[in-house]
């Protein structure tokens, strides 16, 4: 549940790190869309 | 879980106007105690595992709650509900022991790139659309976020879930993901799935 704290400490162009799965890729008629999910995210220390 | 904190949770739920589904998210508790007093503690199906490996039992932790509330029982007075939500090992909430540290650091292209060369995960699905993998490649990535976001699209949320029951995972796991997040790295945009 980690929506909530998005508001909070993610700033619009300002870095991040995420930490992701991969889950695999969906087949569209011209590409790969990539599914990642998001676990967690830390913002990145100056 | 008892059935009366079911109950309890199944009437939380609700009344947040959350997903009934979340329900089975909670279904295990854990007993901790705090100055000797103890409290059972419903905990993440999908965190008690990593809990059991890196937490021993009788070692201190830190425990991320939510309150629900509480409801009152004739022999017991008031039974305060708590979720657990996360958990450190104490003293390391800078750096993080668990479970970050199982994340290797990448870029977004190189992950993309190393998917395309794995074939790991083929045979969990018959959809000629889908590229199940069942390595999750757990990942580090340095993004900026752009400040949009969106619902998460119905067929990605259907490949989320069909992902889950081809791996065996808890048919609730898609449940936590309905929204997406713009993030760009480089100059390439990407949306993420993340959890509510």
């Amino acid at each position: 549940m980690i929506i909530p704290r998005t508001d909070r400490d993610m700033k619009k162009g300002v870095p991040v790190d995420l930490y992701l799965v991969r889950l695999g890729g969906m087949k569209t008629d011209e590409k790969i869309e990539w599914i990642f999910l998001v676990e967690e995210f830390r913002k990145v220390k100056q | 879980m008892g059935e009366s904190r079911l109950n309890y949770l199944k009437l939380w739920l609700s009344s947040m106007e959350k997903k009934p589904e979340f329900v089975d998210l909670y279904n295990q508790e854990m007993l901790f105690t705090e100055d000797g007093t103890e409290y059972w503690l419903p905990v993440q199906t999908q965190v008690m595992p990593h809990f059991k490996k890196e937490i021993g039992e009788g070692a201190p932790v830190d425990l991320y709650i939510i309150r629900l509330g509480g409801h009152h029982l004739p022999s017991k007075d008031w039974d305060w509900m708590f979720i657990v939500e996360e958990f450190r090992k104490p003293g390391t909430e800078q750096e993080g022991i668990f479970p970050w540290n199982d994340f290797e650091p990448r870029t977004l292209q190189q992950l993309i790139d190393l998917s395309l060369k794995d074939n790991s995960g083929s045979s969990l699905t018959k959809n000629p659309k889908y590229l199940f993998r069942d390595n999750l490649m757990s990942s580090k990535v340095r993004l900026t976020y752009t400040g949009e976001s969106r619902a998460l699209k119905d067929d990605r949320r259907k490949f989320i879930n069909d992902w889950a029951e081809a791996v065996g995972a808890d048919p609730a796991y898609g449940v936590l993901y309905e929204r997406e997040l713009l993030f760009r790295e480089n100059t390439a945009s990407t949306g993420f799935q993340l959890q509510r």
